[in-house]
This record gives C-alpha cells, sequence and structure tokens, in this order.
C-alpha cells in the first residue's frame, strides 16, 4: 500500500486532474495563458515579452519576473539582475474571485500560476479574468 | 505503507493502482483526484478493504501533510 503524503492539497495545487463540487467554480487554470520565459544569464536585448518574462532555473523553477518596461531600458543587463525575485503567485486550483482581489488591492495587471513546487504553469491577467467574470454573468 | 510523492502517484494510476480518497465523504464531493473512490478512514479494516484485491496496487492520500 502506498500513501500520497502531500495529499490532495498538492495534487491540485500541481495542475492535476481533479473532480467534484469545487470544479463548479471559475479556478485559474481555466484561464491561465503561457508565460514566456528566460534562463538568469539571459541578457536583456535578447529576450521578447510582451507583457513580462519569468527567470526561470534549469529545472523550470522561477527564480524571479522581469516587467516588459524594464526590458526595454536596460538592455545590456542580464535576467538576474533585472528580475524582482520570488514573485508572488497563486496555486491553479485557486478560485478566480481570489486572485482577482489581490490584483485589484494591489493595482498588478496579472499574476503568475506555480505549482507547489516552485515550477511556471502560466499566467493570469486582469482582462482574462474580466472577460471570464462577465461571461458568467 | 510506503510513502510516494505527485509523480509515483500518476505513474501508479497509470498502470492501474486504486486511490482512496481517506477524508470524511463531504470533503470528497468537494473535491478529489480524478478517478479516486471515497474510502473515509473510519471505515478502514482489514474485512473492508478485502474486496479491493490483494495484487492491484492501493494508493491512499488525505488533505495535506498535517
Amino acid at each position: 500500500m502506498y500513501r500520497y503524503q502531500p495529499g490532495k492539497v498538492d495534487w491540485k495545487g500541481a495542475g492535476m486532474p481533479w473532480d467534484g463540487h469545487d470544479r463548479e467554480s471559475s479556478l485559474l487554470a481555466d484561464v491561465a495563458e503561457p508565460l514566456p520565459t528566460c534562463a538568469p544569464t539571459d541578457r536583456a536585448d535578447a529576450i521578447r515579452a510582451p507583457i513580462a518574462c519569468a527567470v526561470v532555473d534549469a529545472n523550470g523553477v522561477v527564480l524571479g519576473l522581469i516587467r516588459a518596461s524594464r526590458l526595454a531600458e536596460e538592455k545590456g543587463k542580464t535576467a538576474v539582475e533585472l528580475m524582482e525575485p520570488a514573485p508572488p503567485s497563486y496555486r491553479p486550483d485557486a478560485a478566480c474571485e481570489n486572485a482577482a482581489d489581490w490584483m485589484t488591492r494591489k493595482s498588478a495587471p496579472f499574476v503568475l500560476i506555480t505549482d507547489p513546487d516552485g515550477h511556471l504553469l502560466g499566467m493570469v491577467t486582469r482582462e482574462a479574468l474580466s472577460r471570464r467574470f462577465m461571461r458568467r454573468g | 505503507m510506503q510513502l510516494i510523492d505527485r509523480n509515483r502517484l500518476a505513474a501508479l494510476i497509470e498502470a492501474g493502482a486504486v486511490v482512496l480518497d481517506v477524508l470524511p465523504a463531504p470533503a470528497y464531493r468537494k473535491s478529489h483526484i480524478r478517478g479516486a473512490r471515497s474510502f473515509p478512514l473510519k471505515d478502514f479494516s482489514s474485512s473492508s478493504l478485502a474486496p479491493l484485491g490483494r495484487a492491484t496496487p492501493i494508493a491512499v492520500y488525505c488533505n495535506d501533510f498535517t
């Protein structure tokens, strides 16, 4: 017999398949979009990101975040020099309302989605959440 | 009982293991790993597990570490 010790919270937080009444709510996994990534040593002038870029290590774990405006201003610097370390993130099974509240309070245009091990799964923008809420009426 | 991580559980599911959610039934209905059966801890006994057979691997889980 095996025991999956990290439990249901870990499974759902990693975006693995699950079912139940909670699926009826809008979850961040339903509105997540891809986010460009780069390595810590990448130079700013080589990074292409319309909104932002996640700096990740060799295993895909998020180290930091670089907004597109910084890339344009500091072309000669590397990703690790420009990044905001340890950016806030949500799990894919979090309710859209929770992320929307946070983004409103922090005036954040988007939020990262990561699994419990820190691997990037995507991002959710305010626009995507607004479209989702408008569809629901 | 062998402790496993997420990747190992995914592999066991792929291989046909039986997955048991040992939380109370309302928690199971709220959310559960896809394909898992509700088997609250209070119902565990050698006789209740017997129908699952000895050949099929069984994995259990609850909410989290705590």
